[in-house]
């Protein structure tokens, strides 16, 4: 029987303290961990003004320089506030972590009341009380915040993976489009010689004002196709912006303008599949769901006749009586509901719904990544086919074609302008072969974030191309 | 040029003509003669003397003969050729005793022939005698005629010879196919008896047109109206063996015409010639007219003679495009185009590029420019004086004093002193009052006679443009 308030604080807080737990720092080492460990790339999530200073030297350092896809996935992971939006997830799980760790908060409840009729003294209650079934349960709460949090951390870290995956696709798209840019005004300059000498020819009054006409009209038509590749650029350019999270001071960065020498094959593709399975953070956030609903269940299927709350509590009342003088009351209460009506089916019954939800969710997902590990196997397979059909063949075939032209044309069988043709057409040859070397780029980051990791687990995805020479 | 018959090629030929020889095995190869020093063969001397002046086909040979029983036989073999067009032109052909084009057949009036007919093509063939009357069913039109020879037979043609003059034979199975591809030759007779008035130097020329892409190796056959190579007995000029005579002989050409589609305008510098002939026969003296250049339309053989003067005369075509080997219609037309600067804005796009034709066609020969491989396109022929820049139709008739005794080629001409065209003298200019300047061609050209002394007051002070020398009244 509790006596006295001094003691009866002291076991309160003992037994806050006992329930007082904080880790936050768990949760955002192991997003640091999970993302570096698939990317090589760190996460930004400043906390104190030294390392918001460290990562503005970081990202300055890696502006400096010519940036590469991999640079500019860095770069995102660094300073894009959507991502840090989205980190801050995890803040809110770990806060939830920490509401589970401690006990409720006791009630205290205290009235006064006057007698109508008689000596004035009032009755005045004071009563402290705690729903212990939440103490009691507590570590199985803590246990299951613990486990929601790590589920965050996964969600949140497979975000970060999603970013840097749409970087380095959109940083291959302006590489691409730099490279569609020459070639685009290489064009523009083979109509401009045509066209030069379309008018040098009218002027000697050799061809008709219609022949001179349509030769300008093509120089006219590819000035506007710079002018779009241009404005391309430009759009390419403000998208890695709003990846990378920059501004103001910070745009005057350029990309390197080739794409990265790929290693001489593609790594072995079998195990692909279950290396997906067992890297993808998304699916194990699933199955941690999996786990944690199946728990839920199994609890509450051990306890389901247990009331929702059991409050304890102790109170104390003095009443004014009126022969032997005031008394003071004191004494425990219990409060609990009685599994009469609803005996816990319901709530079986939702959390076996819940259960059986995020079974197959997490087979729905398991399904679709193993088909999106091979669609991005024989995709990178036919796009690396295709990109070295380009170099191999078409492009020495059209190398070929101009010469022989050059040929013919020393022997006047063909025109000057037909022999400016086929520097056209080789120079569209080379926008092919930048756009087959793009897809390749981009298939095989695709296949990285349907893998959840690298493809190489030992190199680097490819080396730059300013560093091959190394 | 060779004579009737030295005793040189007498003795050659006697060795060869081993009557032994089965009928079976094939007389063609073995007797054909070796080449010559002066590219061609020497006609086929008949042994035993000879009635007749042998023909000479230059760049070809005459077909050989034996006498069986009083009977001409000949054998022909219908084969596929690689043949040379000239220097740097070679395609893959078909021709006859692996000639194109097939050999003369050279006999007499009132000869009895008999043709053997090898076919060694894989598609059959057969052989008309073009402006030869013979029987129906020797006449060789494949299916009408006669059943065609089959690839591996070989059939046997017999007649007599009733006419003479200048004819011609060739397939007339697929005749577009097989004739375009070169299977055809000359056939003449020659008059029996004394003849009518034999000339000094007889010549047989074929003529021709092919369609060969440029960079290809076979000519193409179904090609109707853009020929480029044009030939005279299968070949091009620089490819062409002159023709030679002595100053004041009597030459006798004999033009034969199996283009598939184009008539040809021969035309000889340096003579006027008479049209004696035609493949139906002589044309009497009192119709025969003079001509510088004689129209050989296709299907048609004209002969034509005239007396040798000296000097080195063509023989070509006039009709321009056949003069050219391998000219190319879509180049454009950059005459008179400004292209300066052109050779390195077009040359950073295609490296190696140079700008052509401002001038017209003559630099392509000797430029040498890199063009693709067994090509001819537009080249000519180096001469004494310069680069000749024509090809195609084209050949040399050199008339001399003398000839060299060994029939080989007598050089470029000397033209005696006087007669060589030069660039005129500051003398003969001012003596004659000749006006270079523009300026002064104008006003010559005006009919005003322009005198060269020293710059008038007047003139000078009237505005005009004025040279230091020019004078006009």
């Amino acid at each position: 029987m509790l006596r006295g308030s001094p003691v009866f604080l002291s076991v309160l807080l003992f037994l806050g303290a006992a329930g007082c737990t904080t880790r936050p720092s768990n949760a955002r080492a192991s997003l640091n961990r999970d993302v570096a460990s698939r990317t090589s790339l760190a996460v930004g999530w400043p906390q104190s003004a030294a390392d918001e200073d460290a990562l503005a030297a970081n990202v300055a350092h890696l502006l400096a320089r010519p940036l590469t896809p991999d640079s500019a996935a860095a770069i995102a992971l660094l300073e894009n506030r959507s991502l840090r939006a989205t980190f801050e997830e995890v803040g809110i799980s770990e806060a939830e972590l920490a509401a589970a760790s401690r006990l409720p908060n006791p009630a205290f409840r205290a009235s006064i009341r006057w007698p109508d009729a008689g000596p004035r003294t009032p009755n005045v209650e004071f009563g402290l009380g705690m729903d212990m079934l939440e103490a009691f349960l507590l570590p199985v709460r803590k246990h299951f915040a613990g486990e929601q949090l790590a589920a965050t951390e996964q969600r949140v870290s497979q975000e970060a993976l999603l970013l840097a995956a749409k970087t380095k696709t959109a940083a291959y798209t302006l590489i691409a489009r730099q490279q569609w840019l020459t070639r685009t005004r290489a064009i523009l300059d083979v109509n401009r010689a045509a066209a030069d000498l379309a008018q040098r020819q009218y002027d000697a009054g050799n061809i008709s004002r219609l022949d001179l006409l349509r030769q300008q009209a093509t120089v006219q038509q590819a000035n506007l196709d710079v002018q779009q590749v241009t404005t391309a650029v430009a759009q390419d350019r403000e998208r890695l912006n709003r990846l990378m999270g920059l501004s103001d001071d910070q745009l005057g960065w350029t990309m390197i303008e080739d794409f990265p020498v790929a290693t001489a094959a593609d790594p072995p593709i079998d195990q692909l599949e279950h290396a997906a399975l067992t890297q993808r953070l998304d699916l194990s956030a699933a199955q941690l769901r999996v786990k944690l609903t199946a728990s839920a269940l199994e609890l509450k299927r051990k306890t389901r006749l247990l009331p929702a709350s059991v409050d304890l509590g102790i109170d104390t009342e003095r009443q004014p009586d009126g022969t032997a003088g005031p008394t003071q009351v004191t004494g425990p209460n219990i409060s609990l509901a009685l599994p009469v009506f609803d005996q816990g089916q319901p709530e079986i019954a939702r959390l076996t719904a819940q259960y059986h939800r995020a079974q197959d969710e997490y087979e729905a997902l398991a399904t679709n990544i193993r088909s999106e590990v091979r669609e991005g196997e024989a995709a990178l397979l036919s796009a690396r086919a295709v990109a070295a059909s380009y170099d191999k063949v078409i492009l020495p075939q059209r190398r070929a074609i101009v010469q022989e032209t050059l040929l013919q044309y020393n022997a006047m069988q063909r025109s000057n302008y037909e022999l400016l043709d086929a520097r056209r057409e080789a120079l569209e040859a080379e926008r092919g072969r930048i756009d087959a070397w793009r897809d390749y780029w981009i298939a095989r980051t695709n296949l990285e974030r349907a893998l959840g990791g690298r493809l190489d687990a030992s190199a680097p995805a490819g080396i730059p191309a300013a560093d091959a020479a190394h | 040029m060779p004579t009737a018959l030295t005793r040189r090629n007498f003795l050659a030929l006697a060795s060869g003509t081993a009557l032994a020889i089965p009928a079976a095995r094939l007389l063609a190869d073995e007797l054909l003669p070796p080449v010559t020093s002066d590219g061609s063969t020497r006609p086929f001397a008949p042994p035993n003397g000879s009635p007749y002046r042998p023909v000479i086909t230059p760049n070809g040979a005459t077909l050989p003969w034996k006498m069986v029983d009083g009977t001409k036989v000949f054998h022909l073999v219908a084969e596929p050729v690689t043949h040379e067009f000239a220097k740097g032109l070679v395609a893959e052909c078909w021709g006859y005793n692996g000639r194109v084009h097939g050999p003369t057949i050279e006999a007499v009036e009132g000869d009895q022939v008999r043709i053997y007919v090898t076919n060694r093509l894989k598609t059959p063939t057969t052989v008309h005698w073009h402006g030869v009357i013979v029987p129906s069913g020797m006449d060789g039109v494949g299916g009408l005629s006669q059943k065609a020879i089959q690839p591996g037979e070989t059939f046997k043609y017999e007649f007599t010879l009733h006419q003479h003059g200048t004819f011609m034979y060739h397939s007339h199975h697929d005749e577009m196919t097989q004739m375009q591809l070169g299977m055809i030759g000359m056939f003449l007779i020659h008059p029996s008896g004394p003849a009518r008035s034999a000339p000094d130097r007889d010549y047989a020329i074929m003529l021709s047109e092919w369609k060969i892409e440029v960079g290809a190796r076979r000519p193409d056959p179904n090609e109707m109206t853009d020929f480029n190579v044009f030939t005279m007995n299968g070949r091009s000029f620089p490819g062409t063996q002159p023709l030679v005579a002595k100053k004041g002989e009597r030459v006798r050409v004999r033009l034969g015409n199996l283009s598939s589609m184009s008539h040809h305008a021969i035309h000889l510098h340096g003579h006027d010639f008479k049209v004696i002939a035609t493949d139906g026969g002589e044309i009497p003296e009192s119709a025969q007219w003079t001509e510088t250049t004689v129209i050989v339309p296709t299907g048609c053989t004209r002969t034509i003679e005239f007396t040798a003067n000296e000097g080195d005369w063509v023989m070509h075509c006039h009709m321009l495009h056949h003069v050219m080997t391998q000219m190319g219609h879509t180049f454009g037309n950059m005459i008179g185009v400004n292209t300066q600067g052109l050779n390195e804005t077009i040359g950073q796009l295609v490296p190696g590029y140079m700008a052509m034709g401002q001038n017209g066609m003559a630099e392509m020969g000797p430029m040498g420019m890199p063009v693709p491989p067994n090509s001819l396109p537009m080249v000519g022929g180096v001469g004494p004086y310069d680069y000749i820049t024509m090809g195609g139709m084209f050949t040399i008739l050199k008339v001399r004093e003398s000839l060299p005794a060994d029939g080989s080629d007598p050089g470029w001409y000397q033209p005696p002193a006087g007669t060589l065209a030069s660039p005129a003298s500051e003398s003969d200019l001012r003596r004659d009052g000749i006006a270079v300047a523009a300026k002064e061609a104008q006003l010559e050209a005006r009919g005003q006679k322009v005198e060269l002394c020293a710059p008038s007051e007047s003139l000078a002070s009237a505005g005009e443009p004025v040279t230091a020398r020019v004078r006009v009244g």
